[in-house]
């Protein structure tokens, strides 16, 4: 009887709160989302969520203080949970100084998004495909990336300093490998195949991995086979080794049929280089080979090798060396038989 | 006034209240559509636009969102969803084509079996003129019933492949057996038409995988693995036609095979294409050919064989001229190899640089070049020397006379009882003990010692040696 009872007013208040509530209802959110999802429009009133990706970039929560390593560990954690299944694709792109942790214009990671150092622990990850943003990811120290079986991790591009492309950056008490391709222990080992651990499908690309200066390796990969890969990758002021494939001095052959590494670049144009830094080194069992790599060293200091192939049956082809006292140095740490080498070039001076 | 009539009259400014608003905000949206604010279309992501002084969500058409096309719920299976974006009559699909995004469709709101998305037909079914586009398919494992027949400029690209099946990366399995291949390249010729990163399953499928018969330039197959097809010839996993339609395709790269029974990973008919760049075939069952190339003028390229018959056989179907292999490499983990090259006698210009073989056991690879044109047999592994390479192996053209030979190289290790004649350099004479040097040889000594520049080996086989020519 209240009811029946009130106004007109409050009649018409009453019906617009409830139309204006079903239309905001309607129009704008009609299913529930996850954080991460995209949006997308399933009508021109109505937008839903989608699971095509996982967007990392508010993942755990929007609150800046968490580091680009923590977001992408947590949207690994997303593809964990229902409906992805286990694999899938991370957009990191859209992680910046703005939304995220940051320091001096850059991304600073902690620790490895492949480890239990944050909020989830992790038994397994994920096969993923990571998408990472233009800028610079700054690794501190025990910051090592071990990109565990199956995942992909690709930047906007590899183009020169100053471009908006995707670092990589060791920082100052950084030590050891950059970015590894398996592992035979530790959360991210590679599984058992046959008493071996073999990981496939690691791939590296369109990043440019900047060592500092320090005497780090760029990548490495010695537990990652069948399409496993590294493709327009830039290596910069890498004092140690670029790429390591095989088990350098130790060789091995758990890198066999990996590759082609591809359109690579090293670059050292100042600083002091040593006499050991290397821009790439095939060691243990057969690979793709390397197609198109640039090593170029614009210091006094003239490192000894730019490459070192020391394991038989791979296809080294179109090369340019420049400012290393040997190209490339074919087996001088271990046998190496049946190699084939096409269009290498050497010039003194820099490209 | 009763509480009915006032209720009535409430219920009539209730009714007139809301057509009244439903009419304010038609109007209002209307009006921000004739302003600046694009209209979403369906599948459209969203994204905010500055649209009449205010930033409001949009649509933008960088790509089609497929998992909101076709019926909702788990009724329709992902081909039929795909099949309604290139169909869809609203919004109408672009005909400069576009990229559509299927990532977002899973078992939770398409339709599935077993945990595998099922699909029933081929996506493209009843596209009436041109519809290029860029499919991005989910991870998971998608049952097919029906070939995928993909049209001029159709990129398909999976989430990932890997080594082994499972519901990780993208997996295309194929549940019918009568499918004549899992993806056929166009049905005449067309250009720009590829696969990627995907893992094909061919469930003992006795036809391809992947077919190409008629794509050509820009169009290739790149990370995709081949599992349990165990069609053989042009059945194999992989078949690139002969013909011109296929010319200038390729390369296909980085591909991985592990056929069922006595299943072939390629046929390769195609001429002047960009060739098989990284491919390792696996086999417990001794399948007869890893590769068969009967086309002329490719590139084979950095390829794996361990546990069939024969790696690379060339020239079996076909007269082949003008190709090209490098760093093809044979072990026996999975199985033994007969030949790891096997060339026919239609073949000619022939080049085959970096040609190794390690076996475990020792002599499990027992030929590293067996060649019909000029009889040349290149031994392999044994039990002393398990490993065994061949540095360079290369087969000219017949000039035409009869028993004037065929012009051959190679550098292959070579002894006395292999009798394949090559050029050895060294500093000094050569060796004089008999039986060492490959009758028909010559040796030349690069000192430029005066007498001894140029030398022969002459027979019998079992004790040849070396003759002074010059």
């Amino acid at each position: 009887v209240e009811f029946a009872k009130t106004s007109g007013f409050d009649s018409i208040r009453f019906s617009l709160s409830v139309v204006v509530g079903l239309f905001v209802l309607l129009v704008v959110r009609a299913t529930a989302q996850n954080p991460g999802n995209n949006a997308v429009w399933s009508s021109p009133t109505m937008v839903v969520a989608s699971s095509s990706f996982v967007d990392a970039s508010v993942l755990p929560d929007t609150a800046t203080s968490h580091d680009i390593c923590e977001r992408i560990n947590a949207a690994l954690w997303t593809l964990l949970q229902p409906p992805y299944g286990g694999a899938g694709v991370i957009d990191a792109r859209g992680i910046n100084t703005s939304n995220t942790f940051s320091a001096g214009g850059a991304l600073p990671c902690s620790h490895s998004p492949w480890s239990n150092s944050w909020t989830h622990t992790f038994s397994v990850f994920p096969n993923a495909v990571v998408l990472l943003p233009a800028g610079t990811i700054g690794l501190q120290a025990n910051a090592n990336w071990v990109l565990p079986d199956r995942t992909r991790i690709i930047g906007v591009g590899s183009g020169a300093n100053g471009t908006s492309i995707t670092t990589i950056q060791a920082g100052s008490g950084f030590t050891g490998t950059m970015i590894q391709m398996g592992a035979t222990t530790g959360l991210s080992s590679c599984p058992l195949i046959n008493g071996t651990n073999i990981c496939s499908g690691v791939a590296v690309e369109d990043l440019r991995l900047d060592g500092g200066g320090l005497g780090v390796i760029g990548i490495a990969n010695a537990q990652s086979q069948e399409l496993s890969y590294v493709n327009r990758v830039t290596f910069y002021r890498v004092r140690g080794t670029g790429l390591l494939v095989g088990g350098g001095t130790s060789g091995g052959s758990g890198a066999q049929n990996s590759g082609p590494y591809t359109n690579i670049r090293f670059e050292y144009p100042s600083g002091t280089p040593t006499s050991s830094t290397l821009c790439a080194w095939i060691s243990g069992a057969p690979t793709r080979g390397i197609h198109g790599l640039t090593c170029s060293n614009s210091t006094a200091t003239l490192p000894s090798v730019a490459v070192n192939v020391d394991s038989n049956n791979n296809s080294i082809e179109d090369i340019y060396i420049s400012g290393f006292a040997d190209g490339i140095d074919i087996g001088s740490n271990a046998n190496a038989q049946g190699n084939v080498l096409l269009n290498i070039t050497g010039n003194i001076s820099s490209p | 006034m009763s509480v009915a009539n006032e209720l009535a009259d409430q219920g009539v400014y209730f009714v007139a209240l809301t057509a009244a608003l439903a009419g304010w905000f038609s109007l209002g949206l209307l009006r921000a559509d004739a302003q600046t604010c694009p209209t979403p279309q369906q599948g459209n992501n969203t994204i905010y636009a500055n649209c009449s002084g205010s930033n409001q969500e949009v649509g933008s058409a960088s790509f089609i969102d497929a998992s909101l096309f076709g019926l909702p719920g788990t009724g329709t299976d992902i081909c039929q969803r795909i099949n309604a974006v290139l169909t869809s009559a609203g919004p109408l699909y672009p005909a400069v084509g576009a990229v559509i995004d299927a990532r977002g469709i899973n078992t939770s709101n398409s339709a599935s079996s077993g945990g595998d998305l099922i699909c029933n037909s081929n996506p493209w079914s009843g596209v009436l003129g041109p519809a290029p586009s860029v499919v991005l398919l989910p991870a998971g494992t998608i049952d097919l019933s029906a070939e995928w027949v993909l049209p001029d400029r159709t990129r398909l690209i999976g989430e990932t492949n890997n080594v082994t099946t499972g519901a990780v990366g993208t997996t295309l399995k194929a549940v019918n057996i009568s499918l004549p291949a899992m993806i056929e390249f166009c049905t005449a010729a067309c250009s720009g038409v590829s696969v990627q990163n995907v893992f094909l399953n061919g469930n003992n499928l006795a036809h391809p995988g992947i077919e190409n018969q008629h794509a050509g330039d820009l169009s290739y197959v790149d990370h995709v693995n081949f599992l349990h097809f165990q069609g053989s010839m042009t059945s194999a996993a992989l078949h690139v036609a002969a013909g011109p339609d296929t010319q200038n395709s390729g390369p296909y790269s980085n591909l991985q095979c592990q056929p069922a029974g006595s299943g072939e990973c390629i046929d390769f008919e195609g001429s002047s294409t960009r060739g098989v760049h990284g491919l390792t075939c696996t086999s417990t069952s001794s399948p007869a050919a890893c590769v068969r190339l009967d086309g002329s003028n490719n590139s084979l390229q950095d390829i794996h064989i361990e546990g069939f018959v024969e790696g690379v056989v060339v020239g079996s179907n076909a007269a082949t001229q003008d190709n090209v292999l490098i760093d093809i490499n044979a072990g026996d983990g999975q199985g033994n190899v007969q030949n790891v090259i096997h060339i026919w006698p239609n073949t000619t210009d022939l080049n085959i640089f970096g040609l190794a073989a390690q076996s475990n056991t020792g002599d499990e690879i027992n030929n590293m070049v067996y060649d019909q044109v000029t009889g040349t047999t290149i031994p392999g592994t044994t039990i002393p020397q398990p490993t065994a390479t061949v540095g360079m192996y290369v087969l000219g053209n017949n000039i035409g006379h009869a028993g004037s030979g065929v012009p051959r190289f190679t550098t292959a290790t070579v002894n006395s009882s292999s009798v394949t004649p090559t050029w050895l350099s060294g500093n000094g004479m050569p060796s004089s003990a008999s039986g060492q040097c490959p009758v028909g040889s010559l040796y030349s000594d690069q000192t430029g010692t005066s007498g001894h520049a140029l030398w022969l080996c002459v027979g019998p086989i079992l004790s040849s040696t070396w003759v002074n020519l010059k």
